[in-house]
């Protein structure tokens, strides 16, 4: 690896450092900001005093100078101390750890359809530029696109649901069926909904970048040197236009986890996405603020892998 | 580039993608602005032994929902909220947007770096995760929504008018006008404004789209426009308890909700190609 | 080298090509000898890349009309029958892409693909016309290479394009085009995008592999000067049109057609062009657009000799005027033998 590249690498790891400091303030800020404070829990306690009050808070750190609790808040966060649940006093981490799996599941199965649509798509779209499919697949595009992830959920829950009753409404398994077809039947549904909302990030994508592709001399210098156009489009369109995706999967992350809050409370799906919309709803702001740190670690772990991914995956780049 | 509104006009109009947007737009706003005074039956009129018509059941052209208020006007009033929170927020955060990405865009160095670091850090924030988060913490209602919503919008707007600020930043006849002697207001007013214009106007379409669809999200979720009040999102709230004997509940709000956004966003389209005709053959 | 009375390499005849509108490329009729070097000179905009691209069939959403036939290869084992390349199946086609015609282009970056190494692609070629493998496939790379001169084939094929120079890559885009031995050779431009100093380089190359390999060559360029240095034959185009399609000799010592002479008269000697002295002028006025062509002399508008009849009367048509025993001699002129010196 050039010297370049390592600056571009120690580049990298120090704006995403700063950004994760902007990102722990702001979730220290919101915390501070929802309503009822920590100790508000302990205040209807009985035999509650204000002495006892005042013990608690400084247990908790709390009559301490702001900073010095953002500092001990993200001394926790960086050594695995979430801090623990209103609703049972477990810790966060192993909260959300519980139900990353869930979300890992819909999340997998979710990106295999929008991705292999999204790139048809986009494929298509490029090859036929300016034609009627373009125009077509564009179209859907925008349509994927305007749709709230939660009423296409509806509409799939009544078509295939109410009415065929091909798939169960919703929930990760039924009750005493551990089989795999059972799993699958419960999981197609809300990968189903995720997915196809989600075509849109890629098909846009792969539809610019294989059409500058299709633009340059080098497709009609390999034709003329009698590449066969299977061999093009696979070495050189397919290869070319996936190599700057990559980047993008780091902004698809995001997309995806709120695609999945939504379709996780349509389907009640045991993942983080309803872990959060719950906790929000008993107020539990350990576990919000922990999902939210959660995610935006996940995103910035995941764009900085996209991005040293690509770095590697380009010969342009790695040479 | 400077842009005539007329031809942009012809443009837009020649081609059913942008002809059928340019329409639908002004008209749903008219009829959910005028909604109240065109029907028959007020949106919070209770009418229990009329409970669950199906469409065009008793005079009621989309039916009515689980206490038997008309649907049609619920959609209409919610749509009132809906393209409310559409709009302003898209204002707010348009002006924001372009003014942050213009600095950000024109002095290179320090301000670029923190605004865009700032920006980055924001879309590490799963938006509806963020959006709901601020919608629990803050006062509920309209003024809180259209501000949350505007506090997660204005990086799209403040991107583009920073690449774009950039580009014409660059161009020779503006490092003419700086080298001689231009000030900052002239060159921003004059030469950078009305160059990135069109472009800020195609994203702000864009954006109306995408707030309609958030506001959507956070009211369906509950934490966005309170009952008895409608929006498009907080019509769907508990249409899905309905879903097996009632579907239309949850298929008609849904529906407009999407036929409204697909406009919007086609809108931003054809007017992109209409501004600048040279993009289409890309 | 050149051949008049063998069957042509290459018969173009009244080869017509329009993206819809009105005809770009109008009636286009010549050969290509064995073995020669033959320079298709005219304004930019004449037709050159779209009557060549046509011939390749490389043309998208393009009406072609008309025939342009390559004669059966000789040096590849058993004879071929000739091929009509107009209309000829996709599939068919490409099998005779870079094994009997090849091309190459302005712009060698961008003609070749950016992520695969010299190496790579010279491979991809090799497999896609020989059946080399191993050890004989890297060495044919290798002489491939040595072949268009470049002095560490073995370093070099471990490159990617960007990393070479521009006059390294057209030669590398030049081994690409010639490693499955075509017999003839579409160069558009070759040299244009290339400094003074390696353009000269570059044509002394590609003359000397048609000299080794007896390749034929349609050598495209907007530069009298560069045809000068390398041509056997001038074909001039103007405004979809052959002009004139003379010997290199004769043409650069009594052009014709008066446009040809304009050309070459405002044209510097190539010497002045290669040391980036002074730059080619085309004659007053400008080309006329696909769209307004007429029915006259299309040169009518810009011609110092122009009369209302014959020229301006109809379309003057394409005429031999070589005399007896001399070589192949056209001119597209109505007042060629009133003009002739
Ligand atoms: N794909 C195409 N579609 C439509 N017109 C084209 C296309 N390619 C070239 N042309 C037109 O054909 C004419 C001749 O172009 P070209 O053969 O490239 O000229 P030259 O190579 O002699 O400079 C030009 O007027 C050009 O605009
Ligand atoms: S035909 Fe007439 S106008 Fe045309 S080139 Fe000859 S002399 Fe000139
Ligand atoms: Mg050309």
């Amino acid at each position: 690896m050039g010297n370049g590249n390592l600056l571009y690498v120690l580049r990298l790891g120090g704006v995403k450092i700063l950004l994760l400091l902007l990102v722990s303030m702001a979730g220290f800020t919101l915390l501070h900001l929802a309503p009822g404070d920590p100790l508000s829990q302990f205040t209807l306690a009985p035999g509650m005093t204000a002495e006892r009050l005042a013990q608690i808070a400084h247990g908790m750190g709390l009559d301490q100078p702001l900073w010095r609790q953002y500092l001990h808040w993200l001394h926790g966060i960086m050594t695995g101390d979430w801090g623990h649940s209103f609703r049972d006093q477990s810790p966060v981490l192993g909260i959300i750890v519980s139900h990353l799996t869930a979300t890992i599941e819909l999340g997998l199965a979710a990106l295999g359809i929008s991705f292999s649509l999204g790139l048809g798509m986009g494929l298509m779209g490029a090859l036929r530029a300016g034609r009627a499919v373009d125009d077509v697949t564009s179209v859907i595009s925008i349509i994927l696109f305007s749709l709230p992830t939660f009423w296409l959920g509806l509409v799939f829950i009544y078509i295939f649901s109410v009415r065929l009753q091909w798939f169960p409404t919703g929930n990760f398994s039924s009750p005493g069926d551990r089989s795999i077809v059972g799993y699958l039947r419960h999981l197609a549904l809300p990968a189903l909904t995720l997915g196809l909302v989600s075509v849109p990030v890629w098909s846009r994508y792969m539809r610019t970048f294989a059409g500058e592709i299709l633009k340059q001399d080098q497709i009609r210098t390999a034709r003329a040197l009698g590449l066969s156009s299977g061999r093009i489009i696979v070495h050189r369109l397919l290869r070319g236009a996936l190599l700057p995706m990559i980047p993008v999967a780091g902004i698809y992350l995001p997309t995806l986890l709120s695609g999945a809050l939504v379709t996780e409370t349509v389907f009640s799906w045991p993942g983080i996405g309803r872990l959060f919309l719950d906790s929000l709803q008993y107020r539990d702001y350990p576990v919000v603020m922990g999902v939210l740190m959660f995610s935006a670690i996940l995103v910035l772990v995941s764009s900085t892998l996209a991005e040293l991914l690509h770095h590697v995956a380009d010969p342009r780049l790695r040479a | 580039m400077t842009v005539q509104l007329p031809s942009v006009l012809r443009r837009l109009l020649a081609h059913p993608r942008g002809m059928v947007p340019t329409l639908y737009v002004p008209t749903i706003i008219v009829l959910c602005g005028l909604g109240p005074w065109l029907l028959p039956f007020g949106e919070l009129h209770v009418d229990l032994y009329h409970r669950f018509l199906p469409p065009l059941g008793n005079g009621h052209l989309l039916g009515t929902d689980e206490i038997g208020r008309d649907v049609l006007s619920r959609v209409l009033m919610g749509g009132r909220v809906s393209l409310l929170v559409g709009l302003v927020s898209t204002a707010i955060s348009t002006l924001i947007g372009t003014t942050v990405g213009i600095v950000a865009g024109y002095h290179a160095g320090l301000a670029r770096f923190l605004i865009t670091t700032v920006i980055d850090a924001v879309l590490c924030f799963p938006v509806v995760f963020l959006l709901l988060t601020l919608a629990a913490v803050l006062h509920p209602g309209i003024g809180t929504i259209i501000g949350i919503i505007t506090l997660v919008s204005w990086m799209e707007v403040a991107r583009v008018a920073q690449s774009q600020t950039r580009i014409v930043r660059r161009q020779d006849y503006v490092t003419a006008v700086v080298a001689m002697g231009a000030g900052d207001a002239q060159v921003l007013f004059r030469e950078i404004l009305p160059n990135i214009l069109p472009a800020i106007i195609v994203s702000a379409t864009l954006n109306i789209a995408r707030a309609i669809l958030l506001e959507s999200y956070v009211s369906y979720l509950g934490y966005g426009i309170q009952p008895p009040d409608a929006s498009w999102g907080n019509l769907l709230n508990n249409a899905q308890e309905y879903l097996e004997s009632d579907p239309w509940l949850a298929i008609i709000p849904g529906a407009v909700i999407v036929l409204t956004v697909v406009m919007f966003n086609l809108l931003g389209d054809a007017l992109r190609d209409a501004i600048d005709p040279s993009r289409r053959s890309s | 080298m050149t051949d008049r009375n063998a069957a042509p390499l290459l018969s173009v005849r009244n080869l017509t090509v329009s993206f819809g509108g009105p005809d770009i490329v109008d009636d286009l009729s010549f050969d290509i000898g064995q073995g020669e070097i033959v320079a298709l000179v005219g304004e930019s905009g004449s037709g050159k890349s779209v009557g060549s691209l046509a011939v390749m069939g490389l043309l998208e959403n393009a009406t072609i009309q008309g025939s342009a036939c390559l004669s059966g290869g000789v040096g590849s084992g058993e004879q071929e029958a000739s091929t009509e390349l107009i209309g000829l199946p996709a599939r068919r086609l490409r099998a005779l892409r870079g094994r009997r015609i090849s091309m190459i282009f302005q712009d060698p970056l961008s003609s070749l693909d950016p992520l695969q190494t010299i190496g790579g692609q010279i491979r991809e070629v090799l497999k896609a016309h020989t059946r080399l493998t191993g050890v004989a496939l890297h060495s044919r790379s290798i002489a491939l290479l040595e072949q268009v001169g470049i002095v560490d084939p073995e370093g070099c094929l471990a490159l990617l394009p960007q990393r070479l120079s521009g006059g390294m890559r057209q030669r590398v885009m030049i081994a690409l085009a010639i490693a499955a031995e075509p017999d003839l050779l579409f160069a558009d431009e070759p040299t244009t995008a290339l400094d003074v100093t390696v353009q000269a380089q570059v044509l002394r190359l590609l003359k000397g592999l048609r000299d080794q390999t007896g390749m034929a060559m349609v050598f495209i360029t907007h530069n009298l000067a560069v045809a000068s240095a390398i041509a056997d034959r001038v074909i001039v185009l103007y405004a979809g049109q052959v002009v004139e399609d003379a010997p290199a000799d004769v043409f650069f010592r009594r052009p014709a057609m008066p446009y040809s002479r304009a050309l070459l008269s405002a044209a510097p000697r190539l010497e002045a062009v290669l040391a980036g002295y002074g730059h080619l002028e085309a004659p007053r006025g400008q080309v006329p657009s696909p769209g307004q062509r007429g029915t006259a002399c299309r040169f009518a508008a810009r011609c110092d000799d122009v009369r209302d009849t014959p020229c301006l009367a109809s379309m003057p048509p394409l005429v031999s005027i070589a005399a007896n025993g001399e070589a192949h001699h056209t001119v597209r002129c109505a007042r060629w033998e009133e003009l002739a010196p």
